[in-house]
């Protein structure tokens, strides 16, 4: 899910895709309300991305068809937030999203409206201290900023509604505890202080549509509630439109109660009177009574249902409430009019502006919840539900984003494509991290010593192995004295040249010491030759990380192969292929290894975070220093050409009398010699490929000056480079015309009124329609070589 | 028996055909002995309908491809033959099967496409370079590592 927005960088403000907005015009804050906002927010936002967007929204329309549910990410903390009540407004009005919907303005005004605004908090953290501090207030708004991001996982077993006006008056807690097994009600505690102010607004939620009967809202509005101090285990409960009466507003509600509400109807002409017994809004009826709740199920949706239909086909009024002991005189009642059909719709719709899933029928309760009993809530592109909501069989449901909302509570689980045995994967899987060695580099060994050199040094040390040392010779002991070998350059293991300055990938602070070959310090006309040494015998190389863009997108058959494929060229080690399905959209990191001593590498090859493939080879070119080396290498490299062709010769012969066990079997119909032939040449393949393996292998440590990989490598490219091939569409390509003449394929399995346009169907079920056979056959034909729905 | 004639711009392919009324007849009787699904009807000669292409037969509830041909008697014979798309067309579309080739989809899925006209002789190739390189200069740099034995003990390392 995308939002299109751009980050307020001081001078121009967001811009917003306007196509759902609905005449509502995004305009720029002042700088003064915007560094208000800022420094307000920063209290209690700390984990801010580049989404921050602060919003003023000018209404000039003659009436606003919308709402937002705006979603937050703050410490990993999901956040809903709706937006400012939006109820039929005039031209001219100016409304601030809140930041996390608890701070705008819901006083109501005799005489105007009044817009509140709420919030839904998925959470457990602590919540902020909802102090208005903001002196920046006109008539309508107490702004903050919102941070919109969609809301990805919804934790229905964390939801809680915040109570947002007036600050500090309410500090709402978290239901914890929800027992899964059992059938539980949208929780929240209110702990109210001790004083309570009159006239107090609880936002619960807000929309706004044109509609009067489908005005819902997740308004709660208590009135005259003095010194009250408990706490109240609540339900959500929906009561259906209230009415304007005495000098309250009218106000779709959602109500909240302690128990399960009986709601008030009439059966015909009585009226409803008298509530009583405690909690919000809990009231006594006469007659015949029925239950209409929204109990909660964690993780699961919300269930509407009803005692009995008792509503059919009449008419249903609702009167009088009690707040606590304390009466109140908020009067109100169901539309005149509303019937039982319109008030199960309305429900319906409130389950839908709030983004639930739910079911209806209470005896389908255990069904699946993808199944055609459970409805999904339609919540665009932007995070905004509309009222709608479809059956979560269907495609329409199965489209949106909050499809995936769901998860397993009860026993019937959909199937999610993984193993649906009853035994749980043992494993732990981790955070895909890959963590190396952190004492990898060091391998501390008292018999050797590294030191780092530069060509100065070098010569040098070239000048004292050759006139120096050879000048002690004459005394026969001194070399087995000085070196335990009468050779004394036999002490020296190799030596070695890197593409680096090797200083710059220790972990620690080189510095300059004496160089000692064996006991003997090595000096030069009583000048000590000096070099680094070595605090590592690895130094690591990062070449940092690049992302493999999908151009056509992940879900294009063009990114992956054989349309699409990548390489990825490493110095030192060659090219290797790069699986498309694994690195797709993902970031590639490169890092090498490499080993001091022997001047090998390992090239490590991440996708995000974790190391996925990697690749050896010589990254140190290794000079030679006695004759015995030099001629070992060359024999080591006479015997592995030598095997080489003895394989390439060997896999002649076994082509040979493959080819020729193909044609005896294809002859005789032999299978099995046929069979014989392939395996034959797949052998002969392969021993090409092993001696072609152990050669590149048998020469990579044997690197000289001149003749080397690693030297050529040197002279190479010194930057990993991904090189990716993209099929190219044929010029006359008209992406529209194409999928109106032969469709784009697709293997769904759905409702063929999903579909339309050009579309072809096989495996059609016409069970249900009384044509005949002939006229079946015919359908099924169309059907399959195509039709225009 | 009454039938509608019609006209229709639309292609066999289309479910729901547009289609436009050009007369209601009422004389139209049965040919000869027909099946339902391709009748064949008799009826006066009427100029106005020689553009029908289409027919809806209330009685049998069906629409039709219709052909217009002509008797020795300069009586019309309409050939009907059904049309189960446009007929059953409701039905259809709430009908479950597996969506092969959709224009709904808009663009390219994951499934593969043998139709999807790609280029078969031409390869776009791009690269991208990682932001560090090795980059050194030999001469001046500190870039050789002399292993020896021994030296550990007696330099103090």
């Amino acid at each position: 899910m995308e939002i299109n927005r751009e980050f307020y960088d001081g001078n121009t403000f967001i811009t917003y895709d306007g196509s759902v907005q609905n005449n509502l015009i995004l305009e720029s804050l002042s700088d003064t309300l915007y560094s208000k906002i800022v420094a307000n927010s920063e209290k209690y936002i700390t984990d801010w991305d580049k989404s921050i967007c602060p919003w003023k929204i000018n209404y000039n329309a003659d009436f606003i068809k919308a709402h937002y549910v705006l979603a937050y990410n703050v410490n990993n903390v999901w956040s809903v937030a709706t937006s400012p009540f939006f109820k039929e407004r005039k031209k001219g009005y100016t409304f601030y999203l809140s930041r996390n919907g608890s701070n705008c303005q819901d006083r109501y005004d005799r005489n105007k409206y009044f817009a509140n605004n709420c919030a839904v908090w998925l959470s457990t953290l602590t919540n902020p201290d909802f102090d208005i501090t903001d002196t920046v207030m006109n008539e309508w708004t107490e702004s903050k900023y919102d941070r919109l991001n969609p809301v990805i996982n919804f934790d229905y077993s964390k939801i809680f509604v915040v109570p947002t006006i007036n600050g500090n008056i309410f500090n709402p807690n978290i239901e914890e505890n929800f027992d899964p097994s059992s059938i539980q009600k949208i929780g929240f505690k209110f702990y109210y202080k001790n004083y309570v102010d009159s006239n107090i607004e609880i936002p619960m939620g807000v929309v706004s549509l044109n509609n009067e009967i489908l005005k819902p809202s997740w308004s709660e509005y208590n009135t005259n509630c003095f010194n009250i101090d408990g706490m109240f285990d609540n339900g959500l409960f929906f009561t259906p439109y209230w009415v304007k009466s005495s000098n309250y507003y009218n106000l779709p509600a959602v109500c909240t109660r302690q128990t399960t509400l009986a709601m008030p109807y009439r059966s015909s002409s009585d009226f409803i009177t008298g509530a009583t017994g405690t909690g919000f809004y809990q009231s006594s009826v006469t007659g015949e009574s029925a239950a209409a709740t929204l109990n909660y199920f964690p993780n699961k949706g919300i269930y509407i249902g009803f005692g009995e239909e008792i509503f059919s086909d009449y008419e249903a009024y609702y009167e009088g409430g009690t707040v606590g002991n304390f009466q109140y005189s908020v009067r109100r009642h169901l539309k005149i009019g509303t019937t039982y059909a319109d008030l199960v719709e309305y429900l319906e719709k409130q389950c839908a502006y709030l983004g639930f899933r739910f079911l209806i029928d209470s005896t389908k309760i255990n069904e699946n919840i993808n199944s055609q009993y459970y409805y999904i809530p339609e919540i665009d592109n932007f995070g905004v539900t509309t009222g709608n909501y479809y059956a979560a069989n269907t495609s329409d449901a199965q489209n949106l984003p909050n499809y995936q909302w769901s998860d397993n509570v009860f026993s019937v689980t959909p199937y999610d494509g993984t193993n649906d045995e009853e035994d749980e994967d043992p494993n732990d899987y981790d955070d895909n991290t890959t963590v190396l060695n952190e004492y990898g580099n060091r391998i501390y060994q008292d018999f050797t010593q590294r030191y780092i050199l530069d060509n100065v040094t070098m010569k040098q040390l070239a000048t004292y192995l050759y006139t120096t040392i050879p000048a002690e010779l004459d005394s026969i002991s001194w070399s087995p004295k000085n070196f335990l070998t009468n050779n004394p350059i036999d002490v020296i293991l190799s030596l070695q040249f890197f593409p680096f300055d090797v200083r710059n990938y220790q972990t620690e602070e080189v510095s300059l010491r004496d160089i000692y070959l064996g006991t003997q310090k090595a000096e030069i006309n009583s000048t000590d030759i000096q070099g680094y040494i070595c605090a590592d015998n690895v130094s690591i190389i990062d070449f940092g990380e690049r992302l493999y863009y999908p151009v056509f997108g992940v879900d294009d058959f063009r990114s992956y192969p054989p349309y699409s494929t990548a390489e990825l060229y490493l110095p030192y080690c060659g090219s290797i292929s790069l699986d498309p399905e694994i690195y797709l959209n993902h970031y590639i990191r490169i890092k090498y290894i490499v080993d001091l001593l022997t001047g090998s590498c390992l090239a490590l090859i991440y996708r995000d975070g974790m190391v996925i493939d990697s690749v050896s080879g010589q990254i140190g070119i290794t000079v030679p220093l006695t004759g015995i080396q030099t001629q070992t290498l060359a024999s080591a490299q006479s015997q592995a050409n030598a095997q080489y062709k003895t394989a390439r010769n060997n896999a002649v012969m076994k082509t040979a009398g493959s080819v020729g066990a193909i044609a005896a079997g294809i002859g005789s119909g032999n299978a099995m010699m046929i069979g014989g032939g392939i395996a034959g040449l797949s052998s002969a393949y392969n021993d090409i490929q092993n001696m072609n393996y152990q050669l590149q292998h048998t020469e990579i440590p044997f690197k000289t000056v001149g003749v080397s990989t690693s030297s050529t490598s040197y002279a190479n490219e010194q930057t990993p480079r991904i090189i990716i091939k993209r099929p190219v569409m044929l010029p006359t390509f008209d992406a529209e015309k194409y999928g109106h003449s032969v469709g784009y394929a697709t293997l769904e399995t759905d409702v063929i009124g999903n579909y339309s346009g050009y579309t072809e169907i096989t495996g059609v079920d016409l069970t249900g329609i009384s044509a005949t056979d002939e006229e079946k056959a015919l359908i099924k034909k169309y059907l399959e070589s195509g039709v225009y729905l | 028996m009454t039938v509608l004639i019609q006209r229709t711009f639309d292609d066999n392919k289309v479910v729901s055909k547009t289609v436009t009324t050009i007369k209601t007849i009422t004389g139209a009787v049965p040919f000869e002995q027909m099946s339902i699904l391709h009748p064949r009807l008799i009826m006066e000669y009427d100029p106005y309908i020689i553009g029908g292409n289409y027919c809806y037969i209330p009685d049998f509830g069906k629409y039709y491809y219709m052909r217009i041909t002509l008797d020795t008697g300069k009586r019309m014979i309409l050939n009907c033959d059904v049309d189960p798309l446009k007929s059953w067309d409701v039905a259809i579309r709430n009908c479950t099967g597996t969506i092969l080739r959709s224009e709904s989809v808009g663009r390219p899925t994951p499934i593969h496409d043998e139709k999807l006209p790609i280029d078969p002789n031409i390869i776009d190739v791009k690269s991208i370079l990682f932001d560090n390189k090795l980059s050194i200069n030999p001469f001046t740099s500190w870039c050789w590592v002399l292993n020896v034995l021994g030296g550990a003990v007696l330099s103090g390392d």
